[in-house]
């Protein structure tokens, strides 16, 4: 279910009014079959995958708790580890093997024509996260099987994240008898409303753009294609980030409140804070049971380089089972290597035009990523780089529909200045607790939301994180 | 709870005043006055202006960009060139006849061109943007009701919003009606500039394994419809810069298919061996499309083509008479 449609609208209606009404064990059992329901409106038999995954998790998280030996609780977090890790090579690796596998050695090994359950990566994330914590002593081990299933897949954060840390989100769904308070309904509201903006206004009608030049990229010429990977740096921000807001928003109104997984990224003034502004979930999580597992900084300079190159090639190829998004990931941690080893810090300089030609040279280095990240081949992105690099004509450049590309700007236009001028310095929350907020929040969503229904793309494609 | 129970009345309350406000103003000041541009301005020249119009082109960006009806001496009168870029298939054009005859227009001749790949199932996909695209006039046309229904419940609930119907199409309308461009006496035909510059290496037509009934539908009751108000309706299928070896084979298919009546020719002009002189590279702006000096031999060769078919129309019609009528 899609968080920009009437079906989800009609659900979620009907989950907060019952939500409201129950208490307890009802508001658990009512979150379980929600979540069910909301993941089974994919492919209904995947939903037993994800049952598969609590059920390791869960026993293995049990099964450390009770250890009193080392050796043992390692056994069972190995254990865990390994399955879940099993559940996600079948599904998504399981092809991508058997093609390096053919080309290395001649094989004639067949794929598995299997779709990829949706959202796969995330919840194997967070159960794996919510192991490791239970391992090290951080957290307790949640014995009811529901109030843990919930954990993994209560729906707002299902299938695209945020990936949620067992220690926040665990104690709120275990109490799960808050009053639904008008002020988390307010700013939740409102929260979606700006993710649905962000969606169907900026992130799909920038994707026709994207498409229709990416998907025909041989005809076009070195600005077309820098245009395309602008927006296209643009799209998958306001996607994904759009699914963020929506997911704290539906959380939010529903009374449970997530970590955030975006803070501007695109004003970082280096790479490095780049990673700690995007998809923080994620790098908060490769952080902490990747880098760090791996010995992050402490064993001398060369080997922090070689941990972050590491890190990040892992957290590419968790994107998908593909070498262009390993080189994603790799490209992204030769910045990170590069600005550690001349020493760039995360700084905030007063001055404005330092602080925007550092804006743009992130943004011109993200942006290079993006492609391979986009392209669907090796070849094709390094193509497109190719053109990029060698054709600056700007009278190349083909627009294709001055008017559809002038309204994606517009559209973009509007989303940044919202962004800088309001959400850089304000929360939500901080938006609610001015002088009338409430109704300041009531009235841009309602400006909001007509600009949707008269720019948003309508015929709009699923988030791009879900095949992730 | 009563609170929030509150607030969200008051949110849909304000979205359906601010809707309905909005819309009526902008259809009453900007849309009705808006005379050009694709997303209703081009059809509202047609609607108030030409309604005197003695033939009618239409189609996809290939009839827009490629029939000049000041070129087609064989029909006198005033023609009007309503091809559409990106849709202009038969889904649209059904509905579009719908509208033209509510409006009391009736054309002597239409001259519909399409493409046989544009019937696959395959290609369905799109019909979602042929229907959306005639949204502004949707009260006007049951087809496009009808069409709007099978797009789904989301859509029709969609649809009760007022604005809804100017989706994608807003800014495009207002940058029309203020650019002031108007123009009361273009002809509706848009000459493309610029040659070819890249082609695909090795074309190939999608295998239509079936054709996408709701079209082929769609086709025989545009062939119906004009069958019965006595307009001459003629089925244009114009070449590609390549020849595609099944597309040719894919027609006869596709006629087989339809209820051809009395009224309506099909003129084939996919095969473009025929034409010697749009085979050279610098007629085509791409492989689909000839700039406006192709575009000016294709219209003659079209002219001849119809000259051709209303000669046998004459002489099955009056095959006495027909030895005094010179065309």
């Amino acid at each position: 279910m899609l968080f920009n449609s009437i079906a989800f609208l009609i659900f979620f209606s009907v989950v907060f009014f019952l939500f409201n009404f129950l208490n307890g064990n009802g508001r658990k059992i009512l979150l379980f079959v929600a979540s069910s329901v909301f993941y089974m409106w994919f492919i209904p038999v995947y939903v037993l995958i994800l049952y598969l995954t609590i059920l390791i998790d869960y026993f293995s998280a049990i099964g450390i708790e009770n250890s009193t030996s080392q050796k043992v609780k390692k056994r069972h977090l190995l254990k865990g580890i390994i399955n879940t890790c099993l559940v996600l090579f079948v599904f998504k690796y399981y092809n991508f093997f058997i093609d390096n596998f053919n080309f290395l050695g001649n094989g004639h090994l067949k794929h598995w024509e299997v779709i990829l359950p949706i959202g796969l990566s995330f919840h194997v994330f967070q159960s794996l996260s919510y192991v490791i914590e239970v391992y090290r002593g951080n957290i307790k081990a949640e014995r009811n099987l529901l109030v843990y299933s919930n954990f993994v897949m209560m729906f707002p954060q299902l299938v695209a994240g945020p990936i949620e840390r067992a220690s926040n989100l665990l104690p709120q769904l275990k109490k799960c008898d808050h009053k639904i308070e008008y002020s988390d309904f307010s700013i939740g509201f409102s929260r979606f409303i700006w993710g649905l903006f962000k969606k169907v206004v900026v992130a799909d009608t920038a994707a026709t753009y994207v498409d229709a030049v990416y998907n025909n990229y041989p005809a076009h010429s070195g600005p077309t294609l820098m245009v395309a990977t602008v927006l296209f740096a643009i799209q998958i921000y306001c996607d994904f980030s759009g699914y963020s807001d929506m997911a704290i928003g539906v959380a939010r109104m529903l009374g449970f409140r997530f970590k955030e997984n975006f803070a501007l990224p695109y004003f970082s003034k280096s790479v490095t804070e780049f990673w700690r502004r995007w998809h923080m979930s994620l790098s908060s999580w490769l952080r902490d049971y990747l880098y760090i597992s791996f010995g992050g900084s402490r064993k001398g300079k060369f080997r922090t380089y070689i941990n972050l190159m590491l890190t990040m090639l892992i957290g590419g190829l968790w994107h998908g089972a593909s070498w262009n998004f390993v080189i994603w990931g790799g490209l992204n941690g030769l910045y990170l290597s590069v600005e550690k080893a001349i020493g760039i810090k995360v700084t905030n300089p007063r001055n404005l035009l330092i602080k925007i030609s550092k804006c743009g040279y992130v943004f011109i280095l993200i942006c290079i990523t993006w492609v391979y990240f986009r392209a669907t081949t090796f070849t094709q992105a390094n193509e497109i780089i190719y053109k990029m690099g060698t054709d600056f004509h700007w009278s190349h450049f083909n627009p294709l529909d001055t008017n559809v590309l002038t309204s994606i700007f517009i559209g973009i236009g509007m989303m940044l200045s919202f962004e800088y001028f309001l959400f850089r310095k304000n929360s939500f929350d901080a938006i609610f607790s001015f002088q009338n907020g409430h109704l300041k929040l009531a009235l841009a969503s309602l400006v909001l939301m007509i600009y949707i229904i008269l720019f948003g793309n309508s015929d709009g494609g699923q988030f791009i994180y879900f095949q992730f | 709870m009563k609170k929030i129970f509150l607030f969200l009345c008051c949110f849909v309350l304000s979205v359906f005043v601010l809707d309905r406000t909005i819309s009526i103003l902008f259809e009453k000041f900007i849309f009705n006055k808006t005379y050009s541009g694709e997303s209703g301005g081009n059809l509202n020249c047609l609607f108030q202006k030409k309604n005197n119009i003695n033939f009618l082109i239409a189609g996809s960006s290939r009839a827009k960009n490629m029939i000049n009806p000041d070129s087609l001496s064989v029909l006198s009168g005033e023609g009007y060139n309503a091809g559409v870029n990106g849709v202009g298939g038969v889904l649209y054009m059904n509905a579009l006849f719908e509208l033209l005859l509510n409006k009391n227009i009736k054309p002597h001749y239409i001259i519909l061109q399409t493409d046989v790949r544009d019937f696959s199932i395959k290609r369905s996909n799109g019909n979602r943007a042929e229907i959306t695209r005639l949204y502004p006039f949707i009260d006007d046309s049951k087809i496009l009701q009808q069409y709007s229904k099978q797009l789904g419940f989301e859509e029709s609930l969609k649809l009760k919003l007022k604005l809804y119907r100017f989706n994608g199409k807003f800014y495009n309308i207002l940058i029309n009606r203020f650019k002031n461009n108007s123009n009361n006496n273009s002809n509706g035909f848009n000459a493309l500039t610029g040659k070819m510059t890249f082609m695909n290496e090795n074309e190939t037509i999608d295998k239509l394994d079936h054709f996408d009934s709701l079209k082929i539908n769609a086709l025989n009751n545009i062939i119906t419809i004009c069958d019965d108000n006595k307009i001459k309706l003629f089925i244009v299928f114009p070449p590609r810069y390549k020849n595609v070896d099944s597309e040719e084979m894919h027609l006869s298919d596709l006629l087989s298919q339809l209820k051809l009546k009395n009224e309506c020719y099909v003129v084939d002009m996919i095969d473009i061996k025929k034409y010697p002189d749009l085979q050279d590279q610098s007629n085509w702006k791409d492989e689909a499309h000839l700039n406006g000096i192709g575009a000016n031999k294709f219209t003659a060769h079209l002219n001849d083509s119809i000259q051709a078919k209303l000669k046998v129309m004459a002489e099955f019609e009056n095959p006495i008479t027909f030895k005094n009528i010179k065309f």
